[in-house]
């Protein structure tokens, strides 16, 4: 009955590729990278036809006067099977250096954008012409950059730190490095979804891949219990998310997050059913970074996952998470913001508490970085509350400076797990300072940005959300934040002088780290200490990231 | 009930649709609290087949075909058969999960008349208040006043699905191309979590000294093959198919 309707052609409208030009790249090389790792012996043959088709892409973008893509295009196809040249037999070998490669690409991507969408060319008034794409459905604006630079330099990261350990611990699957990537594309989607739909199933993406990464460890009991248990509760949260979004479509008949936003400021609008839909996404959200009601899953996540993906989650899924929490109650939901702010204030009080006080009696360092990472929250949701550009852009920035101080402090963790096996805890820490002081060196230097003392990072990151918050009248917010960064600073440095002041136990074994952890923990730390010492270039473009596709 | 049957009145003033609603708004809520009341899990099952196949009527008459079919096709199908094999998975005569102690079913109750107050409150109360307008010729809504037309998509395709499949390749091409990722992150994951080598648990391995035995300090679940770990191929096996 269907099919005997007449139907007039349909329209495709054209795709502006470039408008998600990294996502687009990783993806391709996760699905290389995929049909490599089938390929076994024969990977040439899976390799050199995927050259071909790169090469010949990049070619004709250089021709299209597209000379950065096609760049891009034309260096990955080169590496690719030069890559596999290179090592014959050491297949996982292949897919860590190629899923390296394509996030440099990503990066470089990044910055085309960047560039092309900035205004002024690198004066300093510079600022971004927010662009939407795709009849709206993506934003190119200073959420999805700033967003995708961090992710996007979180992989990079992760993917040397964690190769080592995947190595020892037998779980480095091949589908491992594909699953990140798609991950990290999902995490970069999230930051420029600009509807709810393509929001949600952006959001599933990475949340997806997450599950599966935090149970790779399937030998391990508590990684097949971490797996399951965000597993079940994420698939709750999303459903809440899922109706909060439906309520909210029903309240104001869109779906592009712009027009909800003009919509619900109408007079003729439902509130009630609109005020519902936003608690819903208030809870959905709320659950996906951790704000302190919804937060009961991180602990065991965080500490059962392998490291390297507790790593990944803590850095990446929170800054992608906010991206998202920016972009819905910034451009979504102005209208309601006598609602929202002080709930959202009033959660990020009890997260910054709540936090700080439980990761005080943390004995397992895991554990206590996760409980950290739930203070971390309710700092950058101060900046959320704050409802002005300063606040917007210092959220991002906050959420950078934590994703690389927590790398950091994940990487040691992580050197030292590698040779004691297991978990670790505050009194295998004793002495480390005199047996392995580039370790406890580094260590200490991120527990530091994380406390949010001067010369690192996290100074930066904490000074500019406070500043947003006194600014916008919310000083009993900050006075909390400071309270809690102080409670936070006594647990942080309590780990310093448990590995500088006390004596080493001799039976422990000493932390080592491998050629890829030097690298991914010593550009961390470097950046740590870059970001504090020299925030203005990074701060800029965070400044220049207040403007919204509205 | 009165609410919604003066709802079913004022919207579609027609008998036969009037009759249908009835007949399915009493198998639905029937077979909904038949899921919850009966003891056998598997007759439970049974009933919420039938109160999905109640709702996708209620589409029907709300002149949804498509959204109808895909409620029989996903809900009725797919999700039932998911259902029912878990069911069979776990035993038929597997019937604790029905305990429930006062305090939880105390909360359940709470918690339930809560959502149904909240939807009631919120969908239906403002299409019978007062302030609703759901005459055939009523003009636009004013401010304070609601109109019943819900989703206003063009009239004249065939019960939606040009529509969608209109929109799919248009306005949503985006997250349409993203949800095919979203398939393939499934599959890989599928592929990961159900692989067929696989050791048991560390903890349930047989402890053999103490913990700290070895040497290297090596993960407690290091046991496994050398490199590159993909899934189908047995242990040690050469590359199949050479020659």
């Amino acid at each position: 009955m269907f099919l005997a309707q007449a139907t007039e052609p349909l329209e495709i409208p054209e795709v502006a590729w470039s408008s998600f030009a990294p996502e687009l790249a990783l993806t391709a090389a996760a699905l290389v990278l995929l049909l490599i790792a089938i390929a076994k012996g024969r990977q040439q043959l899976v390799a050199v036809p995927a050259a071909v088709v790169s090469l010949a892409a990049g070619i004709w973008l250089v021709t299209q006067q597209l000379v950065v893509p096609g760049g891009v295009a034309i260096a990955l196809g080169l590496a690719l099977p030069a890559l596999v040249f290179a090592f014959p037999r050491r297949g996982s070998l292949v897919q860590a250096w190629g899923a390296g490669l394509a996030l440099v690409g990503a990066l470089v991507l990044t910055g085309w954008q960047y560039l092309t969408v900035l205004e002024g060319g690198g004066t300093e008034v510079a600022t971004i012409v927010p662009q939407a794409a795709l009849a709206g459905a993506l934003a190119n604006d200073g959420i999805a950059f700033f967003t995708r630079i961090t992710v996007y330099l979180t992989g990079l990261l992760v993917v040397p730190i964690g190769y080592g350990y995947l190595q020892d611990r037998r779980i480095n699957r091949a589908e491992v490095e594909p699953l990140l990537l798609l991950a990290v594309v999902g995490m970069a989607a999230l930051g420029t979804a600009n509807d709810l739909i393509t929001l949600f199933v952006a959001l599933e993406v990475l949340s997806l891949a997450l599950y599966v990464l935090a149970g790779l460890a399937r030998r391990d009991r508590r990684s097949q219990e971490a797996s399951l248990k965000y597993f079940v509760l994420g698939a709750v949260a999303s459903a809440i998310l899922l109706y909060g979004m439906a309520l909210t479509y029903v309240a104001s008949g869109e779906l592009a997050l712009p027009a909800i936003g003009s919509s619900l400021g109408l007079v003729t609008t439902d509130r009630v059913v609109a005020t519902l839909g936003l608690a819903l996404i208030t809870v959905g959200l709320g659950f996906k970074v951790a704000l302190v009601p919804f937060h009961l899953w991180t602990p065991d996540v965080y500490q059962g996952s392998p490291t390297n993906v507790t790593a990944f989650m803590a850095a990446a899924t929170k800054a992608a998470g906010f991206a998202a929490i920016l972009r819905l109650y910034l451009v979504a939901f102005p209208g309601l913001q006598g609602l929202w702010v002080p709930v959202l204030a009033v959660l990020a009080a009890l997260t910054m508490l709540y936090g700080a006080y439980l990761a005080l009696v943390q004995r397992d360092l895991k554990r206590m970085l996760a409980y950290s990472s739930i203070t971390h929250a309710g700092y950058a949701t101060i900046g959320v509350v704050a409802v002005s550009d300063a606040g917007l852009s210092g959220t991002l920035w906050y959420l950078l400076t934590y994703a690389v101080s927590t790398l950091g402090a994940f990487a040691c963790v992580i050197a030292i797990e590698r040779t004691r096996g297991g978990e670790v805890g505050l009194l295998e820490l004793r002495g480390l300072g005199r047996t392995s002081p580039a370790i406890a060196g580094i260590l200490s230097l991120c527990l530091l940005s994380l406390a949010g003392l001067p010369p690192t990072a996290g100074f930066v990151g904490k000074l500019v959300v406070f500043q947003a918050g006194v600014q916008a009248g919310l000083t009993w917010l900050v006075v909390i934040g400071v309270l809690s960064s102080v409670v936070a600073a006594f647990f942080y440095l309590r780990i310093a002088g448990t590995m500088f002041l006390e004596d080493a136990d001799p039976a422990l074994p000493l932390p080592a780290a491998s050629s890829g952890l030097t690298v991914g923990t010593a550009v961390s730390a470097a950046l740590v200490v870059f970001l504090g010492i020299q925030p203005q270039l990074f701060l800029q473009v965070a400044d220049s990231a207040a403007a919204l596709v509205r | 009930m009165t609410l919604l049957a003066q709802a079913a009145e004022v919207t579609a003033g027609d008998t036969a649709e009037v009759t249908l609603f009835w007949v399915f708004a009493v198998l639905g809520l029937g077979s909904a609290l038949a899921v919850i009341t009966l003891r056998n899990i598997v007759h439970g099952a049974l009933m919420l087949v039938l109160n999905f196949l109640a709702i996708a009527g209620l589409y029907l008459t709300l002149q949804s075909a498509f959204l109808s079919i895909i409620q029989v096709l996903v809900y009725g199908g797919a999700i039932m058969v998911l259902f029912l094999f878990v069911i069979m998975l776990l035993g038929v005569d597997n019937d604790d999960l029905l305990q429930a102690d006062g305090r939880n079913r105390l909360l359940a109750i709470i918690g339930g008349a809560l959502l149904a107050g909240a939807i009631t409150f919120a969908f239906v109360g403002p299409y019978t208040s007062a302030a609703s307008i759901c005459a055939e010729e009523a003009p636009a809504a004013a401010a304070g006043q609601y109109d019943c037309v819900g989703l206003d998509y063009e009239e004249d395709d065939g019960a939606g699905v040009a529509f969608i499949g209109r929109s799919m390749f248009t306005t949503y091409t985006y997250p349409f191309e993203l949800s095919a990722l979203l398939l393939t992150v499934a599959t890989i994951g599928a592929v990961i979590l159900a692989r067929r080598r696989d050791l048991t648990p560390e903890d349930e391995d047989e402890v053999v000294g103490d913990e700290r035995a070895e040497p290297t300090g090596a993960h407690p679940d290091d046991r496994g093959d050398p490199d590159l770990v993909l899934e189908g191929d047995d242990a040690g096996a050469e590359p199949r198919g050479e020659g």
